[in-house]
C-alpha cells in the first residue's frame, strides 16, 4: 500500500510536486498522467528515496520514506523512465549483481528471464540488447527481490508497439499476483488499459483522482456531436448557424440537451439547404480527460 | 553486506574490460624501460648545485670548521657562508649554543659534519656537500670519503626514483572514473541508489575495489621494478607508501568524479587532481634544502623513496602515512558528501554549498558538520601553505615574518571560508560553529605535528585552544555581519601567537 500525504519537493523556487495526497490500495494499480515537467519523476523518485521531500509525508507498506528509507528501499521494485544498464555485463549476470545485492538469492533469475521474454539472451552483454529489450531486462531487474509494491516510470517510452504491449501485459500479470503498483505514463492508451484509479498531475499538483470510469462521466458532461453534411463549401456557413466549429469535414456540436441540439442541426440544414450525411456522438477518452483536467486546473 | 557484494562485482567489471587492462599493463611496460634510461641521462649532469640557484645574498650561515683541507677554500666562496676556524671542542659549545649552524670536522682523508636539530643545519650541511662536490670537479682524483653524488644530480636522481615510482598511479586509479562519473552520467547509479544499500557503501565499494585492484598492480610493480634499476632496502616499506598513495589518488578522482558532470569532464580534472597532488608531494621534497621546510619535507613520499632507491636505511616515515591518510580521508568525506546530493543523483553539478547540504545529509547535524569542515579545512590548509611557502621562498627570500603571515592567513582563511559556508545566525551559534570548526583544525593539526616535532601532547594544548578561540571570534563576527573585521582580529591574535613561539623557540 502507498499513502503520501501533501506531499511536497521544491527545487529552490521551483516546486516540482505540490501538497500530492493520494492512495494505492494493495493489490491496485494506479496510474499517475500528466505533461512532460508535470512532476511524475519526482513524485516517483520521492517514493523511492532517491529524493527528500521538502514537506509532507509519505508510507509505503506502512513504512516513512524518510524516517525508514532503507526499509522502504527493500519493498520497492523500481523501474526508471530509461533503462539503467551495464552495458558490459550479460543480461544474467546482471539480475545476479541486483540479487546479490539485495539478499534475494538467485533462484528466481531464470524465472524471471522467462517472465520478460530474454532467457535466449541471458548470456548476451547488455550493450548489445535493443532498447527494447534493455526495458525488459530492466523490469527484472526491478522484480528480482520479488517485492511487494513496484513503481514504474513510463515503463513503455520509446518502445515498440509490440514491446509495449508485451510491458504492459507483464505489469497486468503482476497486478494479478497481488503487487502493488504505481505508473507514471503519459500514454493515455496505456492509462486506459492498465488503471484500476487514475491520477492526473499538472504543474506538480494532483489535479483529479478517480476511476476511470469516472472521470470520462464527468467528461462526458461536455460532449458533442459530430455532424457530416454532404455539401463541403457549406461547412463553414453551417458551423455558424449551429454555434458549431469545423473539424476537418465535419462540424463538432456542443451538447447541451440532445433534443435541442438536434433542432439546431435540422433548422440549420432546412435555412442552408444541406443534405445531412451523418450524425453521432463523441464518446470521451482518458485524452479528453486529460486535457480537461490540465487545462481546467485542480478537479478532484 | 552491500559493501562486500558491491566491491566483489566493481573488482568484476574491472577485470572484465580487457583492452583496459592491456593498457595498464602496456603502460607500465613503459614506465618500467624509461627507467634505465632516465636514470643513466641524469647521471651526465653534472653542471651547476642547488644552493647555487636559490636566492639567498647574505652570509646566513655560520659553519665551525676543525683542521684544514684545500677544499675549505671553495666552502669559504660561498656567498651565504661564514667559516669560522676552531677546534673540536669550542666547536661543539658553538653548535650547543646555537652560535654556529654546523661543524666541520676535517682531515686529508676524512670529513665529517655535525648539525643536525640545528635551524639551518640542513642550509650548512648542503653548503659543505657542495663545497666538497665543486672541489671534486676540480681535482679528478678523488681522494676524501664523502659521497660524490651531490647537487643538481642527487636533486634530479631523487627526484626521478620517486617520479617513476609513482608514475602508474594516473593509470591505476581511472576505474573510479568510471565507477562514479559514468555511473553518474549514464543513471545506472539512480537504481543503486534505489536498493537497500547505503550511499556511505555504494561509494566506499567503488573506491575499495579500484584500491584492490591497484594493490594488486603494486605487488606486480615492486616485483619488476628491481630489474629495471632499482632496489630498495625497505620494499615493503616502498610498497606501503605506494599504495596508500594510490589510494589518496583513487580517493580524489573520487570526488572530483562526483563533482563533475560527465565522464569526460571527470577524466580531465582527475587528471589535474593527480598531477596536483603527486607535484605537492614533490614540491615538499624539494624544500628539503631550506631548513624552515626540513620537517615538511619528512612528509613526502619522495623523500622515502628516493632515500630508499639510494640505499639508506631510513625509518619507515609513519608521519607522512599520517598525512597520507588524513587527506584521503578528507577526500572521502567531501566526495561522499558531493555523492549524497540530489544534485548528484540528477546529473546537475554541485555546488559548494551542497557539498555542505551533502554532509549534512551524512552527519545529521550542523555542529557534526563544522566538526568536519574544521578537519577539512586543515587538509585543504596542507598544501596551500606548501604552496605560499614556496613561492614565498622562491619570489622574495627567507623572509620569517612574510613566512609566518602567509600561514596564518592560509589557516584562518580557510576556517573562516568553512564558517562562511555553515552561516550561523545568531551569536551563540557564531560562536559554537566557530569554536567547533577551530577545535578540529587543531586537534587535526595536533595529530600530524606532535609526533614530528616530537612535542609532548600536552603542550600542542595551547594551539588548539588557540585555534578554537579564533574560530570563535570570527564565527561571533561572522552572526554579528562583520565577518572581514573578525577575520583581521584572528588573524592578528594568531600571528603574535606565532611570532612569540618563534621568540620562544630561538
Amino acid at each position: 500500500m502507498i499513502e503520501t500525504f501533501k506531499l511536497t519537493k521544491k527545487f529552490g523556487e521551483l516546486t516540482a510536486v505540490d501538497e500530492a495526497t493520494l492512495t494505492v490500495k494493495e493489490g491496485e494499480i494506479l496510474v499517475v498522467v500528466g505533461p512532460n515537467g508535470a512532476g511524475k519523476s519526482t513524485l516517483v523518485k520521492m517514493l523511492c528515496t532517491i529524493l527528500k521531500p521538502t514537506s509532507g509525508s509519505a508510507r509505503i507498506m506502512g513504512f516513512d520514506i524518510v524516517e525508514e528509507s532503507q526499509k522502504v528501499r527493500s519493498l520497492v521494485g523500481y523501474l526508471p523512465e530509461e533503462p539503467r544498464v551495464y552495458d558490459y555485463m550479460s543480461g544474467e549476470e546482471f539480475l545476479c549483481f541486483f540479487s546479490d545485492i539485495y539478499g534475494s538469492g538467485r533462484e528466481r533469475i531464470p524465472e524471471l528471464l522467462e517472465f520478460v521474454g530474454l532467457k535466449e539472451h541471458a548470456k548476451r552483454k547488455i550493450g548489445e540488447y535493443s532498447k527494447g529489450m534493455k526495458h525488459r531486462i530492466s523490469l527484472a531487474r526491478a522484480l528480482i527481490h520479488n517485492p511487494p509494491v513496484l513503481i514504474l516510470d513510463e515503463p513503455t517510452m520509446g518502445l515498440d508497439p509490440a514491446s509495449s504491449r508485451d510491458v504492459r501485459e507483464r505489469i497486468k500479470e503482476m497486478k494479478k499476483e497481488g503487487k502493488t503498483i504505481l505508473v507514471c505514463t503519459h500514454y493515455m492508451d496505456e492509462a486506459d488499459f492498465l488503471s484500476d484509479k487514475l491520477a492526473v498531475i499538472n504543474n506538480g499538483r494532483i489535479a483529479a483522482v478517480a476511476k476511470p470510469e469516472e472521470l470520462k462521466a464527468k467528461v462526458a458532461k461536455q460532449r458533442y456531436l459530430s455532424v457530416v453534411i454532404k455539401e463541403d463549401s457549406l461547412i463553414k456557413k453551417f458551423a455558424d448557424e449551429v454555434g458549431g466549429k469545423v473539424d476537418g469535414r465535419a462540424v463538432l456540436v456542443r451538447i447541451k440537451s440532445l433534443n435541442g441540439s438536434m433542432k439546431r442541426i435540422n433548422a440549420a440544414a432546412s435555412k442552408l439547404q444541406a443534405t445531412i450525411l451523418s450524425v453521432k456522438t463523441i464518446e470521451p477518452s482518458l485524452e479528453d480527460v486529460f486535457v480537461a483536467v490540465t487545462r481546467g486546473g485542480r478537479w478532484v | 553486506m552491500g559493501l562486500g557484494v558491491m566491491t566483489r562485482w566493481g573488482l568484476r567489471g574491472i577485470f572484465s574490460d580487457r583492452r583496459f587492462l592491456l593498457s595498464v599493463i602496456a603502460g607500465m611496460l613503459i614506465s618500467l624501460l624509461t627507467i634505465p634510461l632516465l636514470m643513466e641521462a641524469v647521471s651526465h649532469f653534472k653542471e651547476g648545485t642547488l644552493l647555487s640557484a636559490l636566492p639567498l645574498s647574505q652570509k646566513m650561515v655560520k659553519i665551525a670548521v676543525v683542521g684544514n683541507h684545500p677544499l675549505l677554500s671553495e666552502l669559504e666562496k660561498n656567498s651565504v657562508v661564514e667559516v669560522v676556524g676552531t677546534d673540536e671542542a669550542t666547536g661543539m659549545k658553538l653548535l650547543e649554543e646555537g652560535k654556529v649552524h654546523g661543524v666541520f670536522i676535517i682531515n686529508s682523508t676524512n670529513g665529517s659534519f655535525i648539525g643536525r636539530g640545528i635551524p639551518l643545519s640542513n642550509l650548512a650541511e648542503s653548503a659543505v656537500k657542495e663545497a666538497v662536490d665543486s672541489y671534486f670537479r676540480k681535482n679528478e682524483k678523488p681522494l676524501f670519503n664523502l659521497k660524490q653524488d651531490l647537487g643538481l644530480e642527487e636533486l634530479l636522481r631523487s627526484l626521478l626514483a620517486p617520479f617513476l615510482m609513482l608514475t602508474p598511479l594516473f593509470i591505476w586509479s581511472l576505474p573510479i572514473i568510471q565507477g562514479v562519473a559514468y555511473e553518474r552520467e549514464n543513471k545506472v547509479v539512480e537504481v543503486l541508489l534505489a536498493t537497500p544499500s547505503r550511499r556511505f557503501e555504494v561509494l566506499a565499494s567503488k573506491i575499495i575495489s579500484n584500491f584492490l585492484f591497484a594493490a594488486l598492480l603494486g605487488v606486480l610493480w615492486m616485483v619488476l621494478v628491481p630489474f629495471f634499476g632499482f632496489h630498495f632496502s625497505n620494499p615493503i616499506g616502498v610498497y606501503i607508501i605506494l599504495i596508500s598513495m594510490a589510494l589518496l589518488v583513487i580517493t580524489m578522482n573520487a570526488l572530483v568524479s562526483s563533482l563533475a558532470s560527465n565522464a569526460n569532464e571527470a577524466t580531465l580534472a582527475s587528471s589535474i587532481s593527480s598531477t596536483i597532488i603527486i607535484t605537492l608531494f614533490f614540491s615538499i621534497a624539494i624544500l628539503k634544502v631550506f631548513p624552515a621546510t626540513e620537517i615538511a619535507a619528512k612528509l613526502s613520499p619522495a623523500t622515502y623513496i628516493a632515500e630508499q632507491v639510494a640505499g639508506k636505511p631510513s625509518p619507515f616515515p609513519f608521519n607522512l602515512m599520517i598525512v597520507i591518510y588524513i587527506i584521503t580521508a578528507t577526500a572521502f568525506i567531501l566526495a561522499l558528501s558531493a555523492f549524497s546530493t540530489e544534485a548528484f543523483a540528477f546529473a546537475i553539478k554541485p555546488g559548494l554549498t551542497q557539498l555542505y547540504e551533502g554532509m549534512l545529509e551524512i552527519l545529521r547535524s550542523r555542529k557534526r558538520a563544522a566538526f568536519a569542515m574544521g578537519f577539512v579545512a586543515f587538509s585543504i590548509t596542507m598544501p596551500l601553505e606548501v604552496i605560499a611557502i614556496g613561492l614565498i621562498f622562491f619570489l622574495i627570500g627567507p623572509v620569517v615574518g612574510l613566512l609566518l603571515l602567509s600561514v596564518t592567513l592560509v589557516e584562518e582563511g580557510l576556517k573562516g571560508f568553512a564558517l562562511r559556508i555553515l552561516k550561523p545566525a545568531e551569536l551563540r551559534e557564531g560562536a559554537l560553529l566557530g569554536a567547533l570548526v577551530g577545535f578540529a583544525f587543531g586537534v587535526s593539526e595536533s595529530l600530524l605535528l606532535a609526533p614530528i616535532i616530537e612535542f609532548a601532547v600536552l603542550i600542542r594544548v595551547a594551539p588548539i585552544l588557540l585555534h578554537t578561540l579564533c574560530s570563535c571570534v570570527v564565527g561571533i563576527g561572522y552572526a554579528k555581519k562583520h565577518f572581514l573585521l573578525s577575520l583581521l582580529l584572528a588573524v592578528s591574535i594568531h600571528l603574535t601567537y606565532n611570532l612569540y613561539l618563534l621568540h620562544f623557540w630561538w
